[in-house]
């Protein structure tokens, strides 16, 4: 067999030869995801900016029927539950996040009893946190337009931003050639239930990247991660 | 572009979404050529712009850049999807009917699949992401962290070592009838989980 003869029966081998999708499915499928972004995934406010657009377009995305509820805050809306048509099924209440006292909300759900590492003031952590969520306006950048989360988001965040901390120990004390049980045990997604409402596959990766660093490998949580879940100062106090 | 979901114009709301869309077709057929069953390629392909979208402002202005992004990110989400961690999602469903159909005209190469599942994961993947996928040698070692350098010579020994295998599968006969209208290994050998 010649080279060109090997390249040509790979290249015949192709499972995507001859697959064609059409414009219609892609573009559904594009706008899909940008529904699907801020449901599924993390990232501070950015990740609610299609659900933001589409709420406030508020033709066929719709929110459910508001529930009777006390309603402390102005950023309080009422409404509970998913978008319509969508299989997902967070029944917390959204928040408006524009309002003034839309911080005082957000500090006023942080989970309780959520571990942070040691030297790490919950108050001070809380209040960063929710300084970086730009909480009180419509949002610039990749924020821009954003005006609704849900309340599971907003703990999620906060879970997200301590298993960051977590994950910073993890590494840290690797680096030293130290093992820190404590924050190992921190990687359980039993201890982010508002994650596992919002990341999808969360509970999976951290078992796997739990059982990686205990057989003695960081290198899945390294990857993961650091490549999707924080960023290098969010690990760090 | 008019989201099916909303009736808003998508384009219009950000300018980077024609670099994104444009995206989607090659990596639904990266999707296509590493899923089983096929139609999950949809799901895969709607996580990946999920993230895409979400990460918009991290986008590579070059072209090359950008794809090469892409990848990186598609390879994360087909990780996933081995470990069972991506979901259905009812709004691409369209896509997810129209794969089905191309599913059924998909014939076996078996003895190209044995080959390669005898390689390395990352040989193999090395190989299908330049021979399949269209990348260079040294774009698709990125995905993986190899330098050009690394790259080329992995390529090269991971080449030699398929055309060995090959010609042990089946006595390094070229592809016979079935191959000249086939469009595809059989599926389940594609695996690199």
């Amino acid at each position: 067999m010649t080279e060109d003869e090997f390249d040509k029966r790979l290249t015949a081998a192709d499972p995507a030869e001859g697959m064609r999708a059409s414009r219609q499915a892609l573009d559904e499928a594009f706008a899909a995801s940008t529904v699907r972004a801020p449901i599924n995934r993390r990232r501070k406010l950015g990740v609610v900016a299609g659900v933001a657009s589409l709420v406030l377009i508020g033709s066929a995305i719709t929110l459910p029927a508001a529930a009777d509820a006390i309603r402390e805050f102005l950023a309080q809306t009422g409404e509970f539950g998913g978008l319509a048509g969508d299989s997902e099924s967070d029944s917390s209440e959204w928040i408006d996040v524009t309002q003034s006292d839309a911080s005082d909300y957000a500090l006023s759900v942080f989970p309780p009893g959520l571990r942070l590492p040691k030297g790490v003031d919950s108050q001070e952590f809380a209040a960063r946190v929710v300084v970086d969520l730009g909480l009180g306006s419509a949002g610039s950048g990749e924020d821009e337009g954003v005006r609704v989360v849900q309340e599971t988001g907003i703990k999620s965040e906060f879970e997200r931003r301590a298993l960051c901390l977590w994950i910073g120990e993890v590494l840290d004390s690797e680096q030293r050639g130290a093992v820190d049980a404590e924050a190992i045990d921190m990687l359980g997604a039993a201890h982010w239930p508002n994650m596992s409402e919002t990341f999808v596959g969360i509970e999976d990766f951290l078992a796997e990247a739990q059982a990686s660093v205990v057989g003695g490998s960081s290198e899945l949580l390294t990857e993961g991660a650091i490549g999707h879940l924080c960023t290098d100062a969010e690990r760090t106090w | 572009m008019v989201s099916a979901a909303s009736g808003r114009d998508l384009a219009a709301d950000n300018p980077i979404e024609p670099a994104l869309t444009a995206l989607m077709p090659a990596l639904l057929a990266y999707f296509v050529r590493r899923v089983q069953p096929t139609e999950d390629a949809a799901d895969c392909l709607s996580e990946t712009m999920a993230t895409l979208w979400m990460r918009r402002q991290s986008m590579p202005a070059e072209a090359e850049d950008a794809r090469k992004w892409s990848y990186g990110v598609a390879r994360n989400v087909l990780a996933n999807y081995r470990r069972g961690a991506v979901r259905r999602f009812a709004l691409v469903d369209r896509l997810r009917s129209e794969l089905t159909l191309h599913e059924e005209t998909v014939m076996p190469d078996s003895g190209l699949a044995q080959a390669l599942q005898q390689l390395d994961d990352k040989d193999k993947e090395l190989i299908l992401l330049v021979a399949w996928d269209g990348l260079g040698v040294a774009e698709a070692g990125s995905l993986f962290k190899l330098s050009p350098d690394a790259s080329r010579a992995r390529y090269s020994r991971a080449r030699r070592r398929l055309r060995t295998l090959l010609e042990g599968t089946d006595g390094g006969r070229e592809a016979d009838e079935t191959m000249t209208s086939r469009k595809g290994p059989q599926r389940a050998h594609h695996s690199t989980s």
